[in-house]
This record gives C-alpha cells, structure tokens and sequence, in this order.
C-alpha cells in the first residue's frame, strides 16, 4: 500500500481533511494517472501532466480552502469530474480557435485535420457521457474514473463498491452506448 | 430488467439466432427497446477498444463518418475511359461476328455487361450464350486469369451448372465468354410467377445447392451468386435450376478495391446484396467456398420472404461505405419478422399460396433458424459446406413430419416452463450466488422466492435476522442477479425446444447446452457446509441433472437427480416451513425412478416413485395451494399406473389411475384455470385409455377415451387450437374406432374413423406443408376401408382405398426420397389386392398385388432390409399367392409362397421375441399347405401344414391372448385333416380333426364335426353309428349334418361285419337322401354332381332304393 492510499484511507476512517493538505499527498499518484492519460490523448492537447493536476488541484479546492472530503470516493470523483472538465475546456477553446471564430479554416495537413477531428470526437464524447450520466449516473460515474482518472476496471470497482465484475459489465455498456450515441452524432 | 441489463445478458450470448430469441423474450414485444439493444451491441463491437485507446478509435469513428471524399484526377480520368468503352458495347447487332460466333439477338444487359443469344457453327452447331463485359481496370487480366482456370471449370460436369465453353476478346479488346445457352428466368421470379409455396421453394432451392456443391468439390467458387445467376427452365415439364456465370466473377477479378468503388459502383451494387460480409471488405482476396453459402442464404431469404435481407433501397439510401458496413455489420431480420412486418405481406404470401398469418408461421422456428445460419456474419458460424446447408433443409422437409412430437408433450413442457419459473427462478438466483463471487444472498433469494411464491411465512428467523449490511451489498448485486435470471429462462426456452425436437439437436445446440451444463456442474461443486451453500448446490444439481437429462447422458443424470433428491431431503428437514424442497424432492425422485426404469431395475424404480408420490401426497395433505405440486401429484400418479401395467401390475395399476382421477378432482376450482384443468385431464384419461384398452377393458377405454375427446373438443372451441391437439384428437378417434372394429361394432367404428379423417383433414388444409398430416388422411381412408372390407363391403372398401391411394400417389410424388410414402402406396396396393380377391375381381387383384410386391420390393431394397418394410412386403407375396391360387395359377402360387416363407423364416430366425413374426410364419406354411392340398400334392402339402402346427403350437402356448394365433393353428390342423382324408389315413385325420375342434369356437364347428364323423365311420362302424346318431340329434344339425350321416351309413352300409346293421344303415342312409331330396337340397346342381365325389356312397350303388333315388334326383326320366 502506498502513502497516497493509505493518506486516502485514512480519510475513508478518519475525519475530514481539507484540499491543501491532501494535495502534496496525492500529487505523484494523480500526476501518473494523469501521464497515463496524457499519452492516450496524444495529439490535439498541449496541457502537460503536472499541469494537469495543478488544474485539477485548483479545481478540486476552488475558492474555498475549506472544502473537506468526507471519503476517498468522494475525492476521486471530485478529482475526475475536475480532470474531465478541465480536457473538455481546453479542447473546447482549442476548437473554437482552429475554426477561427466560426469562419470555416481548412485543414492543412493530414495531422492537423486528425487533431482536429480527435478534439471534435472528444467534445462529442463528453456530451455522450453528460447523456449517460443522466441515464444512469452511476455507471457515468465508473466512466469518469476510468477514463478521466485513468483508473483500472478493478480499482473503479473497489473505488464505487461494486464486484469487479458488476464493473466490467458497466463498462462494456457504457462503451457501447457512447459509441452509439457517437455513431448518431455523426450520421 | 433495465437497457443495460439486457445488454449485459445480450452480449454474453455468442450465437447470434439465440441472441435475437432472448431478445425477443426479455423485450416483450417493446420493439423500440429491441431496436435499441441491437444498436448497443453494434455499437460495442466498435467500441471495443474506445475507451482503451480512444484517439485511435475515435480515428476510426472519423474515418467510418468521413465518406463523402473527392476522388483523385486519375480516378476521375480511368472513370471516363471505362465511359467511353461501355458506350461502344452497346454497338453490337445481330449478324455480327464475334470470333467464331454470329450474334443472333440481345438477351440481357447487366452491371458486368452485356449477354447475347450467339450462333456456334464450328465445331459444332448450336446455340450459346455470348457475356461481353464492360471493361474495367481488372479487365485486362480477364483472360489469364480465366486460363488458370480453364482446367477446373472444364471438370464441372452437372445439370445444375450452365458450361462455359469458351472465352476471349473481341476487336475492341473487349473480354467475352461463351457459355451453354440456358433458356429460363431468375429463380425469384420464377417462383413468383408459379405461386410457388415456401415448401415447393426450398425443393427448388435444394438442386441449386447441389449444383453448386459440386462446383465447390472442383474447387471453384461462384462469388456471385444471385437470381439472375440461377435460370430456371423448364424440362419435360418440369423446372431444372442452371447456375449461370461460374467462374466468371474470378476471372474478372471482382472484388472490391478503392479504384472499383468508384470505377465498377454501377456493376457491384446490384450484386451488393447478395454480397458476403468478408466480400464487402476492402482489398479482401480471403474468399473461400462460405462466401456463396451466405450468397445462398440471401437468396433463400428472398425466395422465401419475397426481398432479400437488405433491400436493394435500403443499401442505396446509404452513402457506400455504409452499404458495405451494413453488409459487415446489421444483422438482418429474421424471415418471419422480415415477412410480419412487411408492407407487401399480403401479395408476398399470395405468391406463396398462403395467408400472410400462415406464411409468418410457415417461416418461424427452425427454417428461421436454417437462414439464419446461413447468413451469420462471421463465416465460421455458418454451415461449412453447401451440402450441411441443403441436408438442414432437406432435413426440415422431412421432419415437418415429427414437428408435433411425442403425443401431448409440448403442452407438458409449457406447463413445466410456467409452471417452474418459480423453481427457475429461485436457481437462477442461486446461480447468481456462485457467478457473483459467493456474497451473501440467501436473503436476496429467499426474498425473491418468496415474494413470487406467495408464501411469505418461508421467510424465517434466520433471514430476518441477516445484517442490513449484507442487504445491501445483496442489493447491488440484483442487477445481475436478474440478468442470469434472463439467461436461465433462455436456458429453460432452449432446453424446451432441445426436448420437443430431440432428435434434430444440432452440434451447435449440443454445444451451447454442454456450455451452460459445464456452468451449473461447477455450482453443483460447491462444497455445502452452511445451508444456503445447500441450497445453491441443489438448485445448480437440479438444474444439471436436467441438462443431463437433456444431452441424454442417462447415467449422469440420474446420478444428479439422486444427489438432488438427497440434498433436497437434508434441505428439508432443516426448513420444514419450506415446502419447495420437498416438492423438489418428489420431482427428481421420480426422474430417478424413470431412469431406474431405463436401466431395467424395476423394484429399485418402483421404491422411488413410491417415494415421490408419499411426498406430494405428504404436500397435498398438507394444504398447498401450489398448482405445480398438484398437477405434479396427478401426472406422477398417472406416470406410475401406466408405469405398473407395463409391468403387468395391472390391479394395482387401476388403483393408482383411480388415485390419479381422485386427486384431480381434488385440485380447487380456482387453482387451475380452465385451459390447465382440461389440458391435465384430457392427458391422464387418454393414458388410462391405452391402460384400458391394452387390458381388454374396452368399455372402460371407450369412455375414458371419449371423455378426452370432449375435453379436447373443448380446448379447440375455447381457442386453444393446437397442432398437438388436433393430433391427439386424430389417434383418438382411430384407437377408439379400432376398439369398436375388434367387438365387431362395425358402424361405430366407421363414425370414429369419419372424424379421424375430419381431424386429419383440417390440419392437412391449415398445414399443407406438411407430409405427416397428408399421410394421416390418407391413412384415415385405409381405416375407414379396411371397416368397410370387415364388413364384406368390398364396393366402398374399394372406393375409400382409392381415395387412399390418389392422396398417397400425390404425397409420393412431393416427397420421392420418403421411403415412408412409398410404403404407404405399397401398402394401399396390398389392402385394394385384398378386397378385389374377396370380391372376386381377381385379375385386378393380382394386378394391385404384383404392384405392391414390386414397389415393397424397391422400398425394402432402399432401407436395407428394415425389419417392417421385410415384414410388409411379405404379407403382399402372401396375398399375391393365394390370389394365384384362387386363380388355379398353383405354380405362381406357390412361388410367392416360397418367397414369402423365405422372408419370414430369415425374420423369425433374427428376432424370435416378436410374437407376430411367429405367427407370420405360420400363416404363410398354412396357407401354402392347403393350396398344396388343392392341387392334390397331398405328401407336400402335410408337409408345410407340419411345419405351421409346430410353429404354431408352440407361439400358441406361450401366448394365449393372441387370439388370431389359435385361429390360424384350428385352419392348419382342419387342412392337415382334410389332407389325411384323401390319402385315407383316418387316423391322422381324426386326430387333428379332435384337436381342431378343442381350438374352435367358431363357425368352423359344423364342418370340422361332419368331417370328424366320416373319419370315426371308416376307423369303426360300430362308432360310426354312434357318432351319427349323436349328431343327428343335435339342436341345431342341419343339411349338412344330414348328408354328413348319409354319408357315413352309406359307409357302414358296406363295410359292417354284421348284415343286419349293413341292411339298417343302408336304409337309414337312403332315407336321410330321400328326406333332403325332399326338402329341395338337391335343387342345386353343384351338390348333385358332388354326389359322385362320395367314395361313401359308392357302398349303395347296387342297392334299388337308391338307383330310384339317384334317378329322381337327377331328374332322369
């Protein structure tokens, strides 16, 4: 067991322990789950892993110091929704400026054209997974911890206190109908 | 169950036709729900490694989306060249030349080009058929790649396939080739334009099958088979498919590339929809000989559902990477679903000669199955080789025959499936226990159990008492808990179909079954040391023993159920309040005893069925309302009554169908409903009716029998208007009929057959695709005639078995390979043989006799000697023998006497146990023996006549319910006697005269005590007298007595040491001519020349009295 889980353990038993404190703690943990990501996202983000987290951190703390975590459950989906929103926004923005505010760009080679077609996927999956979320919540909330944290199917699993299993079927559901909902998108 | 849920279960299924009738059941008839379920499970064979890689895949979502591309110059510029060139295809006209044939006129153009009829003058004349193909950036190498494969093609040699003679290029450097000229229509339309039913369709199908089966054998693929590839035409009236265009698709290369997307879209989509999945890959050379099996189903699933899988619209509304994804991906409907939701049903089933409804239900069920088989995405999922494919079909055809089953059973099966869901249920729950990781869910299977059971009280101490903890972990594994619970009922759906149809589980059923028998044999691992171990160990050895049961492993499956049972038994001693064990226990109990019946341990049977029906009597005593336990209570009663006769227990086994009605009546009214209660009683009279009746009771089995015909009538009217019971009501109504023909009440018997063949008629017009219920009228005929034929109404017996034969002729003709039909027809000819003897119309006897041989012949020929077709066929020589010899044709007699003795001499010999072999034989030596005796070859005739009352004798005594037997051994003893009498051996003749009057009961009596009486007066004239004077004074001795006495003192007459008694008896003698000559006996010339025959009277020729007798008998003046 690591320090990050056992901080985060003893957050699970323990009382309440505010975002700055917890930060230093968990900060190499997110930032190798957040390489893990950065190196499937590849092309079309600039954002650096330790920038990532930093985001992510500043997300999590927001305004308020004082924002407490009453499990580690809580903190990791508070983690992923942050780290979603942050890649959503970046790709967001980085999309809008390629279209050049609306005036249509053309693509001028191949990888730009893959980049941008990767970023427009991205926002559309997101919108797939806010769908999801309103449909089933819970098996969004595994989505958001496999995709965003980088979290393997057992880890979510012992993450949202279901069997490995349950977990497993949750997440070829949610695959197919994030494909779908991409598929009509597209269509 | 929820989206996901289904999904979770849905994916799980592999076999793609299991998936869709799971789908079918979990949706419910929410179509929206289904469509969306097949979208999600699309969708995730794409999605497969979304999330892993997801800028990769989302690549390929991009590049999947992204299709309207622009093409490249060089593209565009080989586009308006190929233009060009089509455009000069068109400027052939008749009388040009195209090497060494003339064009004569245009027969078609299609996407690959243009096909001309074309005259041939050398090296012979004839017609051909000349294809130019349009040209193509492949179609350069069109002849190389021919010449590769000259050699095999030049190896197909079969009347399906359309020869290509020839190939080469005209001036223009256009590729042609030269094939055999097939005057016929596409195999679709065709069909139309007959009205061919879906049967006559897949008897079509089958030939284009084997055509290209044989070209798959040379090695040659077709790769684009489609109806305008398959002629049909007409020869001697009848139609002959011809596969056209065999090895040309190779040979022009066609398959898809990214310059014939753009450069051949013309040509490729009209062969897109017959096109397979691998086909429609990019740059995919891996085509093998299941690339025309699946060309094959599309086409099947147009013949039969009127378009193909795709329609041509649906493929061109999409942009063509979507047609070819349509054609990799969505799994078509199934034909019956296809058809149901046609638009155009109503004409498509009029071309079917069906009723939309009748047609949706022709296709459903196994032919669904074939097609779909035939289609699977994945090549290796559909049938390996086009033989597997026409055999299913052929099989299907044939087994229309069985489709109904073991009398009764799948109404039993329904009733198990409803009736056991809650058993299913409480399994799949347990099931879950085990695939879920062992949490706890006593609570959460208990509760569902429960809750379905309405018995709440089972919910104990124990259960209550479980942590809310455990609740709700328990609760987050319902989901899946459910999902299984869905994948159980399939299993319980498939089980069901495995059990109606056992005989046609495929290798891909079996295996499925073994798949999920392997899943509960690891539940029924489990080691039980708490309780609701227990209970989920008994429920996975249940549920095992079953699938067992199933697969036919008799040995496995009765262990499982003994362990079962056990495990039951501890299970419910420790939860006495739970009377589901117990119930459990009394069902595997009796399955132990089914399979201790099997393995011939009936003592060890009996004690288990005692067992079980102590139980559920136990349970019923108890005050349980479940309808289960009490239909379960009544039908293992009956099980065991029918159970017991065949061990000939019948008292007891009349108790116990006692018990069985008793606890029928018990049920409460509002336990079953209406349709169960006539269902379950109809089933338990009609065993008790076989019981009756093979007991001799036929009372009894009449009203039994009756009373079910009632009750089934009454399931008819209230709608339940089965097959099953249609049949039930059909065998009825023959049994019954039988019944009343055996006591001789010949009327009722024609009245119980007349509704036979109403109830054979109405399935054979609602189901005219089906053989068996054609074979039953016909067989309803022969009934109705052999009735008429008891009653010596030759006439009609005559007309019924025509109708007979008309029937019999047409379903022989549908169905050639059935050897059944054609012994049906032989037999027709055998039982027409023998009312045209008996009516004396000999001739045309012998004729329907010599045909029945000859086609019996053929028949036994073709099923190698089957022990029934040997039997059959020598029953017909049997007849066509004494046909002969009635005929005085005693050489031609005796030769099909010989023959048939052959036979059942060599059939006896193999299978002594069966009594009517036996008695076969018998009859045969008999019957030869008295037509010996006929001819006069008297020392042969006792010879044969020895042999029938050895043979006889011996089956009479260890038989002596078989009737028929005592009757046949009375005739060999009466004809050995009357052979004896002619060679003067008295003795002999007395002798089996005496025995054959201890066997008689019968009219026979009279003859066989004249006869005796000449006998006794040539062994002793003293008892002569006495034996006269005896039968004189018989109550009821009549003309023939007289004459018999006449005779015997005309003996006496001459042959009594004693000239006194010679005087008396000569008196007496002339006295008894006199007083018949008085009562007019003489008026018949027959018996007037007989008088000579007499060697007795002969004693009183010089006698006066009688020389005045004689003369005034024989009206000389």
């Amino acid at each position: 067991m690591n320090e990050v889980t056992q901080v985060l353990n003893e957050i699970g038993t323990g009382g309440r322990q505010n975002a700055a404190s917890l930060l230093p703690l968990v900060y190499e943990e997110l930032k190798r789950m957040a390489n893990q990501k950065m190196a499937d996202e590849a092309a079309g983000n600039t954002l650096s892993a330790t920038a990532l987290v930093h985001e992510a951190y500043l997300k999590l703390a927001g305004h308020d110091d004082q924002v407490r975590w009453e499990s580690r459950v809580h903190f990791f989906r508070a983690a992923a929704e942050a780290m979603r929103r942050i890649l959503i926004d970046r790709a967001r923005s980085k999309h809008t400026l390629k279209r050049g505010d609306g005036i249509k760009r053309i693509a001028l080679n191949e990888r730009e054209l893959a980049e941008n077609q990767g970023l427009e996927q991205l926002l559309e999956l997101n919108e797939a997974l806010s769908h999801l979320e309103q449909k089933e919540p819970k098996i969004a909330e595994l989505v958001k911890l496999r995709f965003f944290v980088g979290m393997t199917g057992d880890e979510a699993a012992k993450m949202l206190e279901i069997s490995p299993r349950t977990a497993d079927a949750w997440w070829s559901y949610a695959k197919a109908y994030l494909a779908a909902r991409l598929m009509d998108s597209m269509a | 169950m929820n989206e996901q849920e289904i999904f979770t279960a849905a994916a799980f299924i592999e076999n793609s036709a299991l998936r869709e009738s799971f789908l079918t059941t979990v949706c419910r008839g929410d179509e929206t729900l289904k469509l969306r379920i097949q979208q999600l499970l699309q969708a995730s064979r794409l999605a497969e490694h979304l999330m892993e890689k997801p800028q990769q895949a989302l690549g390929q979502l991009a590049a999947a989306a992204s299709l309207e591309e622009v093409p490249s110059q060089a593209v565009v510029e080989e586009l308006q060249q190929a233009k060009g060139m089509s455009a000069r295809m068109g400027t052939f006209s008749p009388g040009m030349t195209i090497g060494n044939y003339q064009i004569l006129q245009l027969l078609g153009e299609g996407g690959m080009g243009v096909v001309y009829a074309a005259k041939q003058s050398e090296p012979v004349k004839r017609q051909v058929a000349l294809k130019i193909l349009r040209p193509t950036d492949t179609s350069r190498n069109v002849l190389a790649r021919f010449e590769q494969e000259r050699h095999a093609l030049a190896m197909m040699d079969h009347p399906g396939i359309a020869r290509i003679l020839d190939a080469g290029t005209t001036s223009d450097g256009l590729p042609y080739f030269v094939m055999e000229l097939v005057k016929g229509i596409p195999i679709n339309q065709y069909c139309d334009q007959e009205n061919l039913s879906p049967q006559e369709r897949l008897e079509l199908f089958i030939p284009v099958c084997s055509a290209v089966q044989h070209a798959h054998q040379k090695g040659i693929i077709h790769r684009d088979l489609k109806p305008s590839n398959i002629l049909v035409g007409l020869y001697d009236g009848k139609p002959v498919p011809k596969v056209i265009d065999f090895g040309v698709a190779k040979a022009i290369g066609l398959h898809l590339s990214e310059s014939t997307i753009y450069t051949e879209i013309g040509s490729i989509v009209g062969t897109l929809e017959y096109m397979s999945p691998e086909q429609a890959e990019l740059n995919n050379l891996d085509i093998d000989t299941r690339a025309d099996i699946y060309s094959l189903g599309v086409l099947l699933y147009e013949l039969l559902t009127g378009s193909p899988p795709f329609s041509r619209q649906q493929l061109r509304s999409a942009a063509f990477d979507e047609m070819l994804r349509i054609i990799r991906e969505v799994e078509p409907p199934k034909p019956s679903t296809k058809v149901s939701s046609a638009k155009e049903i109503a004409s498509v089933a009029a071309h079917r000669k069906l009723e939309p409804k009748q047609l949706a239900r022709a296709l459903s069920g196994d032919l669904d199955w074939v097609v779909m088989k035939a289609l699977a995405k994945e090549r290796t999922h559909r049938y390996q080789t086009v033989g597997e494919f026409s055999e299913d079909i052929d099989r299907f055809l044939r087994v229309q025959t069985v489709v109904a089953g073991p009398p009764g059973f799948a109404y039993r099966a329904k009733r198990f499936l409803k009736r056991n869901k809650i058993l299913s249920i409480a399994m799949s729950i347990a099931l879950m226990a085990i695939v879920a990781g062992g949490i706890g869910t006593t609570y959460g299977m208990l509760q569902a159990w429960a809750a379905l059971d309405g018995e709440r009280r089972a919910l104990n101490e124990k259960t209550a008492a479980l942590r809310d903890e455990e609740i709700a972990r328990t609760s987050a594994e319902l989901a899946n808990q459910k999902t299984l619970e869905a994948l159980s009922s399939l299993t319980d759906s498939f089980t069901q179909r495995w059990l109606t149809r056992q005989e046609e589980l495929s290798t891909e059923d079996r295996a499925f079954l073994e798949k999920i028998l392997v899943f509960y044999q690891d539940v029924a691992k489990t080691n039980p040391d708490t309780n609701r171990s227990k209970h989920i160990q008994v429920s996975g050895l249940h549920k095992l023993a079953d699938l067992h049961a199933a697969l036919g492993n008799s040995e496995e499956s009765l262990e499982s159920y003994r362990q079962a049972a056990r495990l039951y038994q501890v299970l419910a001693n420790e939860f006495p309040e739970f009377l589901g064990y117990v119930d459990g226990e009394a069902r595997c109990l009796r399955a132990v005893a089914k399979g201790l019946t099997k393995k011939g341990k009936q003592p060890e049977s009996e004690n288990a069925h005692r067992r079980a029906l102590e139980l559920l009597s136990g349970l019923i005593d108890s005050g349980t309302t479940q309808p289960a336990t009490q239909i379960e209570y009544v039908e293992s009663l009956t099980d065991f009554g029918s159970r017991l006769h065949e061990h000939g227990k019948n008292v007891e086994a009349e108790t116990v169908f006692q018990q069985a009605e008793a606890a029928f009546h018990n049920i409460g009214e509002e336990v079953l409903d209406e349709v169960e209660r006539h269902s379950l009683q109809a089933s338990m009279l009609q065993i008790r009716c076989y019981f009756f009746r093979a007991t001799g009771r036929f009372r009894e089995a009449l009203a039994d029998g009756q009373k079910a015909i009632e009750l089934h009538t009454a399931l008819i009217s209230s709608g339940v208007d089965t097959v099953q019971i249609r049949r039930e009501l059909c065998s009825l109504q023959k049994m019954l009929g039988s019944i009343h023909q055996g006591r001789g009440e010949y009327e009722l018997a024609e009245t119980r057959f007349r509704e036979a063949l109403v109830a054979a008629q109405s399935l054979a017009v609602r189901y005219p695709l089906v053989p068996a219920h054609r074979v039953a009228v016909a067989e309803s005929h022969r009934m109705l005639g052999t009735n008429f034929y008891y009653r010596r109404n030759f006439a009609k017996a005559i007309e019924q078995y025509q109708q007979a034969k008309v029937i019999a002729q047409r379903i022989m003709d549908d169905f050639p390979s059935d050897l059944e039909h054609q012994h049906l027809f032989a037999e027709l000819n055998n039982v027409m043989g023998l009312a045209l003897k008996d009516s004396n119309q000999l001739v045309d006897a012998q004729r329907e006799l010599q045909a029945s041989v000859l086609l019996k012949k053929k028949v036994v020929e073709r099923s190698s000697n089957s022990l029934r077709y040997c039997q059959s066929l020598a029953m017909s020589l049997h007849n066509l023998a004494n046909t002969h010899s009635k005929l005085h044709d005693y050489n031609e007699s005796a030769n099909c006497h010989r023959e048939a003795i052959a036979i059942r001499t060599d059939l006896f010999a193999k299978s002594p146990e069966i009594v009517g072999l036996a008695l076969d034989l018998g009859g045969s030596h008999c019957d030869f023996g008295k037509m010996l005796v006929d001819s006069n070859r008297l020392d042969e005739g006792v010879e044969q006549l020895d042999l029938a009352v050895n043979i006889l004798e011996t089956t009479w005594e260890s038989n002596t319910q078989q009737v028929i037997t005592k009757v046949f051994l009375r005739n060999s003893h009466q004809n050995r006697g009357i052979a004896y009498m002619q060679m003067e051996n008295w003795h002999s003749a007395l002798a089996d005269f005496e025995k054959a009057l201890e066997l008689d009961e019968g009219p026979n009596q009279v003859r066989l005590r004249q006869q005796r009486l000449i006998c006794v007066c040539h062994i002793d004239p003293d008892q002569g007298i006495e034996a006269a004077d005896a039968l004189l004074e018989l109550e009821n001795a009549g003309f023939g007595d007289s004459f018999a006495a006449a005779r015997a003192f005309a003996q006496i007459s001459g042959t009594h040491t004693d000239s006194l008694s010679r005087e008396k008896s000569a008196q007496r003698a002339i006295d008894l001519l006199q007083s018949l000559y008085d009562a007019g006996v003489f008026n018949d010339p027959a018996i007037v020349t007989s008088l000579d025959r007499h060697a007795e009277l002969r004693h009183l020729n010089e006698r006066p009295a009688y020389k005045t007798l004689i003369k005034i008998i024989r009206k000389q003046p």
